[in-house]
Order: structure tokens, then sequence, then C-alpha cells
């Protein structure tokens, strides 16, 4: 008995969810370094439009990136109110706009839902699953597939 | 890390400096040094090299080292005379010496026939000499006492019978003074043999003298002792091995087991036990377990020791194994510390961020309206003098003279040499200039190259200088200097200097300049760093490798450098490279650009203007020239190239920058004010995110915000392939 | 603890005798060559010495017989930690006042060995 309630306790997952355009999604809390506020990034010359710029991340320079755009989604318009998660892929640290942090989430993976094909490809390419959380719906972020390649320059 | 792993690295490391330290000694006994001293560094390289790699186990190199010491040995004690011609054989050795050290590094063994070559021709210079003490036709691992290498392995007793019986043995032995003398002690000498097995040991003190004669530094006592043991004879010798002519010994086999013998009832565990508490207990791997019985024993024999043996204590000391010794052994040089580069790495950073964090301060404070003459204002520019003091110190820490790149040459020199035919003294001035690391990792290709250029093309063969009235061999000099806070390095030859109509005449069939140009010589000389320029008659080895002077002076400018040459007729050449003291701050020009603010590299700039509207010159469509004196430079608007506004600023409003292109023409950049110079701290974009078409770098202002520093060249390129296509030449600019 | 000064101008070897005698309840310390060996000897004492013959500044003949000739250190057993396969240098050594000798490369247990045969 003592078994199952420490299984299930390990494999429970705690996710962040936040705001973007009308939808909530959430990452993993273990890729979350750091929330902040929104400050005027720097643009970066002949990259994409989803990348909004670099900001000082004290010290680090810091490639934000407008969540909702790169999912093909109407542009975040950014304000006072909005907020920076701050997410690590790998060796890399990234900055996602999105419009505010709404919620820490503790879910059993059985809880997660495959993405259904709902004929978009960007969402598709980018939503890990689904987590239906009383009537709410929150789509699952695969951070690691949103940065662009290393290795390419920007098309 | 494995310690071990760690201590090979040491040992390449030390390799690495044992081998620049034996280069140098033979070069300098080679410009006629005849300091004894030299020749016995050099030998001390060669035998350390050797020495460490013997503890590795790296056969290879020690065979190769051996026979290289061998002769070396034979130079030193003055078997063989150091003839000019023997320090070309030894130069040459230490080179296979490298070889052998740098393929060990990479776990492999240096190449058989070169070394095999190698070997015969110091063979001979061993045989060749006066005095020759023992052949050394075959080279053979030198001789150690059991060639187990050290690695961890599992303990073997050795000379143990095959079948081992016990047998009865009596030593007598009578210690000289001689014993003492050399801090050998008969209680230690007693104990190694109880060692070996049960033991009766009974003092013969006939020849101790009455009391009023007593000498106490003299030996009077003998010993007899009656061993138990299967040890071998030889076993029994070897516990005599350091005394050996100290003492009279005798060594007999009893014909019958005098003494009571007990079965061998193997260490029980009560023993055992007893003996760990004891403390006295041996790690697994050890010898034998004593008995108790044995140890007591022991203990019993101390009193008995004469009193003109040092102090004795008690042996459990001398044993006692279970307080783990953390060396305080870092005392090895008290003038230095070796600190692990990461840190200080950490500590440049952390001081880059204190400078980006002063300049935000002092902005900020100016935004409230503190006059400079404020009690504010005058703290804070001691903050800032304070500020460049500490960043000055800290990249002092860092700095590494440019001795380990210049260190590399003299080799590279003789191969170029060995290969053109041509006769080559290299002359080094400058190496302990210093510079920052990240600097001193870049500089050594370039260098390659220049001393390539100049052996190759510069200089001439024998032939041809003793015609022409020089010294048949050649003069290359390196020299290393700090000029207005760079670093200036000077690539010389005493050579027949640019051929300039040659150079003329190629640059026009290649279609690089037209066959009407107005050229000064400078202009000609500086042709040779156009892409695709190679006078060299046949694609030649040397300077061939499929890289011209072009990529040269690319990659130079790709770490915010110069490169230039002068030549003289019939006198030489001299290549002038001159870099940033570091890679981790730049000097920069802060300008506005559509809104944005970028920083441009100080070293790419030749002249900032404020053109008059008659100077701007539009041709065709889109292009647009601007009139400098009496040429035409194409005009490059930044904001436009990077896409940050879709018109181009009008340069008659704006500022321009004259920048020197990767293609040596000229090019003016478009920006609309300039805020003035500034040193910046170089950030990474590619750490987080990737590498910005037209953009080297980012840093941060005093406003906290990030700014861009432009590639110059990249920028440049990138005008003329407007519109912007696929990605190669972008990546190529950065590299 | 048996305090072990190890004298020796290659830090390879140096590391490779810490590494061999450390955790095995020898304490050491380190010199560069023999005139530092007397420096360290005197200031912080030691119980056995080990050193290299070929050095720079001070070698190690030179080490042995200055260390002999200090009253303190005229019962300290000194080891010589040499390559050499030339009996000669073993006889100077001893001329010297060495203790006994180890032969590079070592076994670690081999040099336990040694030290015990002449470190009470």
């Amino acid at each position: 008995m003592n078994q199952q309630v420490n299984s299930a306790a390990n494999d429970r997952r705690e996710l962040t969810s936040f705001w973007s355009g009308e939808q909530e999604y959430c990452v993993d809390i273990m890729s979350v370094r750091e929330i902040r506020g929104w400050s005027v990034a720097t643009p970066l010359p002949q990259s994409p439009n989803y990348m909004k710029g670099v900001i000082n991340l004290r010290g680090a320079v810091l490639p934000i990136m407008d969540l909702a755009e790169r999912l093909e989604l109407p542009p975040t318009q950014p304000s006072e109110r909005s907020v920076i998660i701050v997410v690590q892929v790998g060796e890399r640290l990234v900055g996602l706009l999105v419009d505010a942090v709404s919620d820490i989430l503790s879910i059993n993976p059985d809880q997660i839902q495959p993405t259904p094909d709902v004929g978009c490809d960007q969402a598709k390419a980018f939503v890990r699953g689904l987590i239906t959380i009383e009537d709410r719906m929150v789509s699952e972020i695969a951070v690691e597939r949103l940065l662009p390649d290393p290795e390419s320059l920007a098309a | 890390m494995d310690e071990l792993e760690e201590i090979k690295l040491t040992f390449f490391q030390e390799c690495d400096e044992l081998l620049a330290d034996l280069e140098a000694g033979l070069l300098k006994i080679d410009a006629g040094d005849a300091e004894p001293e030299l020749v016995n560094a050099v030998f001390r390289a060669v035998h350390s090299v050797k020495g460490g790699a013997g503890a590795f186990g790296l056969e290879a190199l020690v065979r190769f080292a051996h026979v290289f010491e061998t002769l070396l040995e034979n130079v030193r004690s003055g078997k063989i005379g150091l003839r000019s011609d023997l320090v070309q054989v030894l130069l040459r050795a230490a080179d296979v010496l490298a070889d052998h050290v740098a393929a060990a590094k990479l776990g492999g063994e240096g190449d058989i026939a070169t070394t095999a070559a190698m070997v015969k021709e110091l063979e001979t210079w061993i045989s060749g000499g006066p005095i020759l003490p023992q052949s050394v036709s075959e080279p053979e691992l030198p001789p150690n006492d059991d060639g187990i290498v050290f690695t961890p392995v599992t303990l073997t007793i050795p000379e143990v019978d095959d079948s081992p019986k016990e047998q009865v043995w009596t030593i007598t032995f009578q210690p000289m003074d001689e014993l003492y003398v050399k801090a050998n002690e008969v209680g230690l000498l007693l104990r190694e043999i109880e060692r070996l097995g049960e033991v009766e040991v009974e003092l013969l003190d006939d020849a101790l003298p009455p009391f009023d004669n007593l000498e106490p530094e003299t030996a009077h006592f003998a010993w007899k002792v009656r061993l138990k043991t299967e040890a071998t004879e030889e076993r029994i010798r070897e516990v005599f091995e350091f005394v050996e002519g100290d003492c009279s010994t005798t060594i007999v086999r009893a014909a019958s087991p005098p003494m009571t013998a007990e079965p061998d009832a193997g260490p029980d565990i009560a023993a055992i036990i007893a003996a760990a508490q004891a403390g006295l207990a041996e790690p697994p791997s050890s010898v034998e377990a004593q008995s108790p019985e044995e140890l007591s024993s022991a203990l019993d024999l101390i009193p008995s020791l004469p009193a003109v043996s040092a102090e004795v204590v008690p042996r459990d000391n001398a044993l006692s194994r279970q307080a783990p010794a953390r060396a305080g052994g870092e005392k090895a040089n008290p003038a230095t510390i070796r600190v692990d580069p990461e840190r200080i790495d950490k500590l440049i950073d952390l001081v880059g961020e204190l400078v980006i964090n002063q300049a935000m301060l002092a902005q900020r404070v100016a935004g409230h309206g503190f006059a400079a003459s404020s009690d504010v204002g005058r703290g804070l520019d001691e903050l800032e003098q304070l500020t460049r003091d500490i960043q000055d110190s800290v990249m002092a820490i860092r700095a590494q003279p440019v001795k380990s790149v210049f260190q590399r040459m003299p080799r590279l020199v003789r191969e170029i040499a060995g290969q053109t035919g041509k006769q080559v003294r290299l002359v080094t001035d400058g190496e302990t200039t210093e510079v920052d690391k990240t600097v001193i990792e870049r500089i050594s290709e370039p260098i390659t190259h220049m001393l390539r250029n100049a052996i190759d093309h510069g200089l001439e063969t024998p032939g041809e200088r003793i015609a022409a009235g020089k010294a048949s061999e050649g003069t290359v000099r390196l020299a290393a200097l700090h000029r207005g806070g760079r670093i200036v390095i000077e690539v010389g030859d005493d050579g027949k200097g640019i051929d300039r109509p040659r150079v003329r005449q190629i640059a026009i069939s290649r279609g690089l300049i037209a066959a009407d140009a107005q050229l000064t010589d400078e202009e000609v000389d500086n042709l040779i760093f156009l892409p695709g320029f190679s006078t060299a008659k046949t694609v030649s080895d040397i300077s061939g490798r499929g890289v011209g002077m072009d990529v040269v002076r690319k990659s130079v400018q790709g770490l915010g450098g110069r490169i230039s040459i002068s030549s003289r007729p019939g006198v030489g050449s001299t290549f002038t490279l001159s870099l940033p003291l570091t890679l981790a701050v730049l000097d920069g020009m802060v300008i506005d650009v559509a809104g944005q603010t970028l920083v441009v590299p100080l070293s790419a700039i030749v002249e900032s203007l404020r053109p008059a509207a008659n100077d701007v010159k539009r041709v065709g469509v889109e292009g647009s020239v601007l009139a400098v004196r009496d040429a035409y430079v194409p005009l490059v608007d930044i904001g436009r190239v990077l896409g940050f506004q879709a018109e181009a600023t009008n340069p008659a409003e704006g500022v321009v920058l004259l920048v020197d292109s990767e293609d040596g023409g000229r090019a003016a950049l478009v920006a609309d004010s300039i805020h003035g110079q500034r040193q910046v701290v170089i950030k990474s974009l590619e750490s987080n995110y990737k590498q910005v078409p037209g953009i080297a770098a980012a840093t941060i202002l005093g406003d906290g915000r990030v700014a861009l520093i432009l590639d110059v060249d990249a920028l440049v390129a990138m005008r003329k392939r407007e519109p912007v296509r696929a990605h190669e030449p972008l990546i190529e600019a950065a590299e | 603890m048996i305090k072990v000064l190890t004298v020796d101008d290659s830090r390879t070897m140096r590391d490779m005798l810490r590494l061999a005698l450390a955790g095995q309840g020898f304490t050491v310390t380190q010199a560069v060559d023999g005139e530092h060996g007397l420096e360290v000897l005197n200031e912080s004492g030691a119980d056995v010495i080990i050193t290299d013959i070929n050095m720079p500044k001070l070698d190690g003949f030179g080490f042995i017989e200055r260390v002999r000739e200090d009253a303190a250190h005229r019962a300290t057993p000194i080891l010589v930690l040499t390559t050499e396969s030339d009996p000669a240098k073993k006889v100077r050594a001893r001329e010297a006042g060495a203790t006994g000798w180890i032969v590079k490369p070592f076994h670690p247990e081999k040099l336990l060995d040694v030290i015990r045969k002449v470190a009470a």
C-alpha cells in the first residue's frame, strides 16, 4: 500500500500555467527558471516575427519569443501587465512573452491527453498534450520545439 | 575525474613545458651559449619526460626518450663534444619526442619509421663518442624493479616459491657505524625479517665495551635471528638491500627445524579483529596478515635496540592507515597559486557586470540632475576609476605571455626551411608581451601563415641570396609589442621584398584591378590580401593548403584586428598584425540607427564624417556612392540592410562611418547619429540564441538594455548581395 | 602520522607520490628542487624524505649531503627516487647518506613497502 502512495506521489507532475491570447497553456515547472515583467527588447535583424528581440537577464543576453505568434495566433500586445516566463531548453534560456501567469497545476500523468488533430499544424507541433481541469482545458507546450534550430540562420 | 587521469593531464601539461624548455635550451646552445647548466637542463627535460612516461606505461615514448637521454648523458659527461651538427640532430630528436608526446596524448604512439630513423641517427652519435660505455644498439626499456607500471593492480608477492615450503634460516648480522649514518635501523630490519615468518632473536653483546669506553656513535651489537619462513633466500637478502656493505650478514639454512613448529592455522577471525583494533590492520591487498603473537614479539624487540639508533617510534604509528591523509603537499611552489581557469573566467564575467552596472548607475544619477562636481558625481567618478582598475587587474590575471605561441614557431620554421631548401634563422623578440587568453588562443594561426609566407615567398634560396650579395642564411624576425592598447605582432624577413610589377600584373590578369589603375606602392603591396590572389608559381605545399593571405586577413578581422604589409625591394618585407588585447571587451563607437542603439567596433572604423549633400551620388536605381576626397565609396545604409527601416537615411542628414571591408575596399556606413566611443563588454548571442546575420555579438549598455555589435564585413557583404540571399556567406563571415 | 617530504622537479612525479602516499596514513609535503627541499625541511620537518637525483639548483646528491650535515636530520631516512639503472649513481647516493632507493616507475605498494622498510 505504501508503495502505491509513493509511486503516485512520484509520478505527479507540477506545471506552471499561463494565459496567452484566449487560451491557457502550461510548461513543466522544472523548466521554469524565472518569471519577470515585460521590458522593451532590442530587436534582432533578419529574424522571424515571433522573435521579439533580446533583453538583459542579469548580464546574459536572453532572446524573447512571443508564444502566441509562434503558434501562429494573433501577436501579443506587450503591456506593463505582460509577463516573460524564462524557461530552460537544454543549455539555453529563452523568454516566453505571455499575457499572465495563472496557476500551478499538480496533476497525474494520466490526466494528460494526446493532442487531437485540430487541423492546425503549429498548434500540433508545439503542444505536447491537453489537460482538462474542471471545466478548463490547458495545453502543455513542448518548449524544446519552440526555438529555431541553432544551426540554421533565419529564413 | 579519476585522480590518476588528472595526474596524467598534469603530466602532459608538464611535458609541454619540458619540451618547450628542451627546445629553448637547444636553440640557445645552437646560438653559441656555452653555459654548462643548459646541457643539464636539456638532459633533465628529456629525463623527466621519460620518468613520467614510465609511470604511465607509455612504452614507445619511454624507449625513444631513453635513447635520446643516453646521448644527452654522454654529452653531459663530456664523452661527446657538442658540435653544431649534433645540435641540429638533437633539435630534430626534440621534434620527434614532441611527436611522441602528442601521439601519447591521443592514446597512440609516434610514427614508427620516423622514430626508427631518428633512433638510428642518435645511436650513431652515441657509438661515435670517444668512449663507449656499453652498446646501446637495441633500445631497451630502462630496467626497473618489477616492470609494473603505476596502475591499480592486484598485488602479487614476488619471489614466492611455486610450492612454498617452510624452512628455518639462521641470520646473523653485525651493523657497522655506516649503517646508522645512513639512517638505517636495526629495529626496522628485524621488523622486515619478522614479516617473512616466525622469528627468534638473540642479541649478541659480546663486543660491548665497558661503559666508560662506550662510544655512543659506534655500533657494538650484533644479532642472530632464527627465521622460520616460506620465503626464499633472495627474499631474505632483499631485506638487507639497503644496508649491503654497511653490515656483515650471513644467511644460513638450518638443517632441521629447531623450533616447535605449530601447524600454520592461518589468520583466524579473532586475530584479525584484534589486529584491526590495534590499528594494525593492513589493507586487503596487503602482503600478509600478522598474528597478534607476531606483532607482540616484534614490539618486544624494540627495547633491545642499542642506544645509538635513532628514536624508535612505536610501529603501530608507522603502519596506521586509517586516517585519510589529504596531502598538505601543495607547497611546491610558494610563489604562485594554481587556480581553476573557470574561476577566473567567472570573475571576469562578474567584473563585466560590475562595469555595466557602474555605467547604468552613472546614467541614472545623471538623469536625476546631479552635477558632475557634486559629491555624488565625484563619488561616481571614483567608482568608475576603481571599476576600471579592478577590470584591468582581473584581466591581468588571465593575461598570458605570447611565449607559449612563439615557442611553437622554431619547429615550424625548421620544417618549412627543410621543405623549401632555404636556410632560415628565426629571431624572436618580445616573448613576454602579455595578452588575454581569449586572444592567445587565436593568434597562433595567423602567425603561422605569416611565417610560412615570409619563408616561402619572402626569402630567396641560398643560391639567389649569395648572387644578391647576401648571407646564404635568411633571417625571419617574429616580434610582439604593446602599442596603443593593442598587441602588435610583426613578422619580418630580409628577403627579396614584394615584386610589385608582378603583383600588379597578376591583379590585372585576375580582374582585381583595372589595367590603368593608379596605385601607390602600399596599395600594390596590400593587393596580396585580396581573395583569390596568390603569387606562388606552383601551388606550393607550404603557403598552399588552400589558404591565401585573404583568409588570414579575414580571420584577423574577425578578431577585431588588422593586418598589413610593408616591403622594400631587395631588402625584405614585414607583416604587421594588430589585435585587441582581449576578446572579452571591445572599444566601440555607439551609434543610433532607426531608433536602435548599435555598437561599431572601433577597429573597423577609418574615420567618421558628416558629408555634404553634393558628395552623395546616385548610381543606378538603388545604389549610391559618397565622394571622399578623390575616390567614390559605396554607401551602406545600416538600418535598411538590417531591415530596421524601409527607406535609407539621407547621408547628408546623418553621419557616415568610413570602414575598411574585407575585400580591401572601403565602404561608408550611414547612421543617424553618433553617441561616442565606449568600451563595452562582449556578450554572446549564440549562447542562448544563435548567430544573427550582420551582427557580431551583443553588449549591455548603461541603461541596462542590450545593444547589438555590428559585424562590419558581413554588413557590407549583405548590402552587395541585396536582397539578402542564402546563409552561407554570412556564416563564412562570422568565422 | 608520518610526514613524508618529496623532492622532485617533475610535477607529475610529485603528484604521483602524493597520490600513492596520501590516504595511506602519510602527510605529504613537496619541494621542487634540492634548495627548496632544504627550505621545506627546515620549515616543516619530515619523518621520511624521498628525493629525485636530477634536479635544477641543487641535485639529489648535494641535497642528501646537506640534509645529513644537519644534526636534526642525521637519522631521517632518505630514499632516492630515480630511473637510473646505473649502479654508480646508487653508490654515490649511498655515499652521500641515502638510506635506500626507489626505482621509477614505482608501484604504489612497492613504494609503501620501501618506506616501511626505512621508517619507524
